[in-house]
């Protein structure tokens, strides 16, 4: 069989890259080398998102369809480069202060990204679930990186344990439907599953995959794992798990629910609805009390990850475009906050929202980016928030107004407790009013985090056409 | 782009000049560099409108989302083009004014015409916007820089819950009326607003009329302070005075009234409708009126006038939709006076609060105090300011020879008028309405006279006050003045500013409508011994009697302030934090195990709810093989084994037990002739085991050597767990399999030469998945390796 290696180009060259930076982890022993060995990493991770911008337009599929290479890929593709890249630079001084002389650290961060691209990608369930594991053994050990911390190792374990509980799950779910229609590859189910052929056996698989994949998108009632794991987790890591992870798992739960399951699409619709409701009444909700700032953003991330499912509800091109687009914002405005996390962290050694008390004072940039971010996540306009969840709402109009109301109810919500950390950045006094000294490079990523959501929130066409495009090559095959 | 868009641009990319201006001419005023733009901007607005006052109406369109058909489109129409004028007119004054109000010194100056700009433009595109979405996006715009200039002295934490307040009540509604539009939207197919218009017909006989009616009017009602949600603009009042003059009460807080005029030709004419506007709005110019008298704050009471204000234009607006009770809109003077009335007093209400406020402000700027038990006697002292405030509360107070005595006086015939109509149960309720506005008048009348009297006349106390008063810098006084002489202006004028300006704005409202053949007369101070007349004096008697008579009166209208809205709102935030707290301590405890219960109910739930919900329970036992000898067995001793992984006393037994489990799973495979799987299973399930007890010796002591107690729930779960899955695999097995998968088998000799199904599936068959599985190891491997080299370097460092 004849096998065009060259259509795995990111993926070879994203494992070449790892495994350089590993070597050269190990090879030199310095101190001083922690700071290039990042730059290099940067600079290996640009070269590779070049190399995958570049099969932008390409429609292909390897052995026979165990890999599929369309625009939505590629998209999903940059989007984890992307947002490794920023994170990676943004978070460059927080990993040599505090996470020194292991530098395991940059070539683990590649190799979960690799792990995204291979899902993203996959075009059965195998190669699925393989990616999967990749990142998800990544981020294990990403998340007890922090040796001292206490917290680190104790997230590391619970992440560890209720992965592998969800992994089984899946695991599980995917051998019922193959058993249900005897292939494991999502382009032939399509083909199979159609709305007279459903045997209830491939609905139990489906619901099965709906609690599986529930977990890496932290969708309640399966987000337990989320608030925990990320206060625990390094900041970065932290960061990485609520963009990268989440976008890829949404990328192939798109793969297999729209691309492989559409005929059974009257059966996980509404399941899927009712859990994106839960997931926004939830997680905006419980994040109203929280003094910690990562564990708000986690269970504001589990609220977003319940807009997010909502443009899965239609199985149309509309909706995909709307969750590639929302993906892509709310990696800007994830990145901003988090970035400011780590700053503040830095220098304050705390997470909690207290210590962010007259923030604008010590750091103007971060207050505002930070105040930013979050008005985006709240979908105020005009910031790009607003505009991906518009077009995500508008897609489900028709069936689901009553999800409408709550998604809209609950983004009022979700500005109060968005407030509080505007409030006390602007209002409180500072305990310490030395400024906050950021290196050029947090200030680079916090500017282009903050550029990305206010353009996008005015002049959303660009990002719009694209993922436009992107989301027609879904349905071409 | 039009020259209309870059007038309502123009605001926002001034903004990116301010800082610099400011940084740069530190000692010039910033005010000075803003105060050009809205005068340019109103000098464009005022060319336009001999142009709008015949008839026509402008449009342009830019494209901006064109992928949601969401188009820049700008429209202008008397309407429209009267709020741009009060938006920038009122703006220039503001600035002018606040370059004497806020010192260059001491305040942060470029941040506060960089919020004041970001709302002018927002103000400017939300009356502009054709689009309903473009308006949605101006409208939270406006509640945002709204939040930013009521929180200006941030230190305050009044102005920070104040600003809050603002922002939560304001963007609730906002969000309200995007629902309320989209479903409009979803009716007509546009998100235009005047192809939405043209659809009336088709919207009226939707189901989902009502709820969108609804929705919206929560967001007009939100906006301009209605009750209930009005408890939010006297807490505003912590902004800067030029700000409460300029958005709380001639600019952002009409927005609401904007939009119910906006929409009156699709609602209008319902009866739902016109009780909730008219009646909302009668009780808020009454209960506002009420509580007004008793504020010893001179600005909360302007506060709590402007919503009983707000709530007057909103009551005509209701009284006049009535017009589209016949399709689309009669245009006989029985209904169109109380339009009229209602744009009539839009306009002088933002010519003498404006003024009032900058008096106020004075007051507050020069004697460092707004509470009317510390003022007194600044009549002799600041003789400009009190014409101007006399000029401004009569005018309020419906007297002449000020506008406000004109449209009070229209107010009275709109009122009267309701009563006529026939229609909507009026004929008995319309009685009411009259009655209800009169005594709110009253009520008017008599916070005017204190508003006036109080701080003026009586004695003046300088030891009750932090400052030695004086009269305004001049500076501070033209701009009061400048609205003040509008106040007379109009009362000597009002005919010419309802040719210009409010004749197109009611054809903009009521579409048939023509100045010409309108049937209303001509506005006049004196139109002989009418009801209104009667009304008017009736008032004033009334209301000197009542102002007389006051001191007793506080005691009365005073609510226990556990059951005001104020408490209420205070109330859900709490109780909701509350809520929200309990929940996440009760279940986020950090427990794994807690959460493993979770996670497997949910699974019960789902997976044995879809079993039960399609009905697919069934299994057939009939086709299968006879269960062997063997297979009893295994089967029990299984189960034996898994009893004892849960009652092993000590650790070592249980994973022992654990390890037989798996060496029996292959004893099943054997019976089921499956040799390669069973020796992978083997292999498998000794090195786990192996893996398994070496942890064990790293593993800290057991706590309890006795294993735990029985915990009931625990073991419901695990059973819930067992028989769904169990009965997974049962549904399974009856279903009808596809082909055979014994090709591999075939293959894997022939093509692959491999002996052994498992090998050959790994590595041929499967190979780029196995490598990826290494890769998967690698990097477990990795893992371990790393966590072992912090352990061994966390104990170094002990």
């Amino acid at each position: 069989m004849h096998i065009d290696y060259s259509l795995l180009s990111t993926e070879i060259a994203l494992a070449i890259l790892g495994l350089i930076v590993f070597t050269l982890g190990l090879t030199l022993p310095s101190r001083s080398t922690n700071r290039g060995l990042g730059a290099f990493a940067i600079f290996g991770l640009l070269i590779v998102l070049g190399i995958t911008v570049s099969f932008w337009g390409t429609q292909a599929e390897l052995l026979a369809g165990m890999y599929l290479i369309d625009n939505f890929s590629v998209f999903f593709k940059i989007l984890a480069l992307v947002a490794a890249i920023l994170i990676v630079f943004g978070t460059m001084s927080y990993a040599n202060n505090n996470l020194s002389r292991q530098l395991e650290y940059y070539s683990t961060i590649i190799f979960a990204t690799l792990g995204m691209i291979i899902m993203i990608s996959a075009g059965d369930f195998i190669t699925l679930y393989i990616g999967l594991e990749l990142m998800t053994v990544s981020f294990i050990i990403l998340v007890a990186f922090r040796k001292t911390d206490g917290h680190s190792l104790e997230a590391g374990i619970k992440y560890l344990i209720l992965a592998g509980v969800s992994s089984a799950v899946l695991l599980y779910g995917l051998s019922l439907i193959y058993g249900a229609t005897g292939t494991v590859y999502i382009l032939e189910l399509a083909e199979l599953v159609t709305a007279g052929t459903i045997s209830p056996l491939l609905v139990f698989g489906l619901v099965l995959l709906v609690a599986g994949f529930g977990f890496k998108i932290s969708a309640a009632p399966f987000h337990m794992w989320a608030p925990d794991v990320y206060e625990g987790a390094p900041t970065p890591i932290t960061a990485y798990l609520a963009v990268g992870s989440k976008a890829a798992s949404f990328a192939i739960l798109v793969r297999v629910f729209v691309g492989g399951l559409a005929g059974m699409q009257e059966q996980w619709a509404t399941l899927l609805a009712v859990l994106a409701a839960i997931s926004i009444l939830l997680g905006n909700l419980v994040a109203i009390p929280q003094t910690n700032i990562k564990r708000m953003l986690a269970y504001s991330s589990i609220a977003q990850a319940g807009y997010i499912m909502v443009g899965l509800l239609t199985a149309s091109p509309e909706g995909i475009k709307g969750v590639m687009f929302y993906a892509f914002i709310y990696l800007f405005a994830t990145i901003g906050a988090f970035v400011v996390v780590c700053a503040v962290y830095e220098k304050t050694k705390s997470d909690e929202i207290a210590s962010y008390a007259g923030l604008s004072q010590r750091s103007p940039l971060a207050a505002a980016v930070m105040l930013i971010s979050l008005l985006s996540m709240a979908g105020i306009p005009p910031l790009a928030g607003f505009v991906g969840k518009f077009y995500l709402f508008t897609t489900i109009t028709d069936n689901f107004m009553w999800l409408v109301y709550i998604g809209l109810i609950m983004s009022m919500v979700s500005v109060y407790y968005y407030l509080r950390v505007a409030l006390v950045m602007y209002r409180d006094e500072p305990t310490d009013p030395t400024p906050i000294k950021m290196g050029a490079a947090v200030n680079v990523t916090l500017i282009i985090a903050m550029v990305a959501t206010l353009v996008l929130g005015i002049y959303p066409t660009p990002l719009s056409e694209l993922s436009n495009i992107a989301a027609q090559s879904f349905f071409t095959w | 782009m039009s020259w209309l868009h870059l007038l309502i641009l123009s605001p926002f990319i001034y903004t990116i000049l301010i800082p610099f201006l400011y940084k740069s001419f530190r000692r010039i005023h910033t005010g000075w560099f803003v105060l050009p733009l809205p005068l340019i901007l109103f000098a464009c607005l005022i060319k336009q409108v001999k142009i709008v006052a015949k008839g026509s109406v402008l449009s342009y369109v830019a494209r901006w989302i064109p992928s949601l058909g969401i188009d820049f489109v700008v429209y202008l129409d008397g309407l429209s083009l009267m709020f741009g004028l009060i938006i920038t007119g009122v703006g220039a004054l503001v600035v002018l004014y606040s370059v004497f109000y806020l010192a260059k010194e001491r305040e942060a100056l470029h941040n506060f015409y960089v919020y004041l700009l970001l709302f002018m433009g927002a103000m400017l595109g939300l009356v502009f916007a054709e689009n309903v979405l473009v308006l949605y996006l101006f409208w939270e715009l406006t509640s945002i820089s709204s939040f930013l200039l009521i929180a200006f002295w941030y230190q305050r934490k009044s102005s920070c819950y104040g600003a809050q307040k603002a922002f939560m009540i304001t963007v609730a509604g906002g969000l309200a009326m995007l629902a309320g539009v989209l479903l409009l939207a979803n009716i007509t197919g546009t998100f235009s607003i005047q192809e939405m218009i043209s659809q009336f017909s088709l919207i009226r006989n939707n189901p989902t009329f009502i709820a969108a009616m609804l929705l919206l009017l929560l967001g007009a009602f939100t906006k301009s302070a209605q009750f209930p949600f009005h408890i939010w603009l006297p807490d505003a009042m912590e902004a800067p005075t030029p700000i409460s003059a300029y958005l709380h009460s001639a600019t952002m807080v009409k927005a609401g009234i904007y939009l119910i005029a906006r929409f009156t030709p699709i609602f209008g004419g319902s009866m739902l409708w016109f009780w909730l506007v008219t009646g909302v709005g009668l009780l808020t110019l009454f209960w506002a009126s009420l509580v007004a008298i008793r504020q010893v704050d001179l600005k909360a009471m302007l506060a709590y006038s402007t919503v009983g204000q707000l709530g007057l234009i909103i009551c005509l607006l209701g009284i006049g939709s009535a017009a589209f009770y016949y399709g689309t809109g009669v245009t006989e003077p029985l209904y169109t006076t109380a339009i009229l009335a209602a744009i009539f007093h839009l306009v002088n209400h933002s010519t003498f609060k404006g003024c009032l406020f900058m008096v106020v402000g004075i007051i507050d700027h020069e004697a460092g105090t707004r509470d009317i038990r510390r003022l007194g006697g600044l009549l002799n002292i600041m003789p400009v300011t009190f014409t101007l405030a006399v000029i401004g509360g009569f005018a309020m107070a419906g007297l002449p020879p000020f506008n406000g005595f004109l449209s009070k006086e229209m107010f009275f015939t709109g009122v009267l008028n309701a009563s006529q109509f026939g229609i909507f149960h009026l004929e008995t309720w319309g009685k009411l309405i009259p009655v209800v506005a009169w005594i709110a008048s009253i009520f008017t009348f008599v916070y005017c006279l204190i508003f006036v009297t109080r701080p003026f006349l009586g004695k003046h106390h300088p030891q009750k006050l932090e400052k030695i008063t004086r009269e305004a810098h001049l500076g501070m006084l033209i701009s009061p003045a400048l609205l003040a002489s509008l106040v007379i202006l109009f009362f000597f004028f009002p005919n010419d500013l309802a040719k210009y300006i409010l004749y197109p704005t009611m054809a903009a409202i009521l579409p048939g409508f023509t100045a010409i053949d309108s049937g209303l007369g001509p506005i006049r101070a004196w139109h002989g011994w009418t009801p209104e007349l009667f009304m008017t004096l009736g008032v004033v008697t009334a209301g000197l009697v009542v102002y007389f008579a006051f001191r007793k009166w506080p005691r009365i209208i005073r609510l226990p302030s556990r059951f005001t809205w104020n408490a209420l709102y205070d109330g859900i935030l709490e109780k909701t934090e509350e809520l929200s707290g309990r929940v996440t301590g009760s279940y986020m405890t950090g427990r794994l195990r807690d959460y493993l219960i979770y996670i497997f109910v949910g699974f019960i739930i789902l997976t044995a709810g879809t079993m039960v919900i399609n009905g697919s329970f069934a299994f057939d036992l009939t086709t299968n093989s006879p269960v062997l000898f063997y297979e009893f067995v295994l089967f029990f001793v299984v189960i034996g084994a898994a009893v004892l992984v849960l009652r092993g006393r000590t650790r070592l037994a249980s994973v022992v037990a654990l390890g037989v489990v798996g060496y029996l799973i292959a004893g099943f495979y054997v019976i089921l002739r499956a040799p390669d799987l069973a020796l992978t299973q083997i292999v498998v399930e000794t090195v786990t085991t192996v893996l398994f007890l070496l942890c064990l010796y790293f593993l800290p002591r057991w706590n309890e050597e006795k294993p735990e107690g029985f915990r009931r729930f625990d073991f419901v779960i695990a059973l819930g767990v067992g028989l769904t899955v169990t009965s997974l695999a049962l549904a399974a097995s009856g279903n009808n399999l596809f082909d055979s998968i014994s090709w591999f088998y075939e293959q894997a000799y022939e093509l692959a030469g491999a002996k052994n199904i498992v090998n050959a599936i790994l590595v041929d068959f499967r190979g780029f998945d196995t490598m990826f599985e290494i890769l998967v190891l690698c990097i477990g491997g990795l893992g371990v390796h790393t966590l072992i080299k912090l352990y061994l370097e966390g104990r170094k460092s002990k």
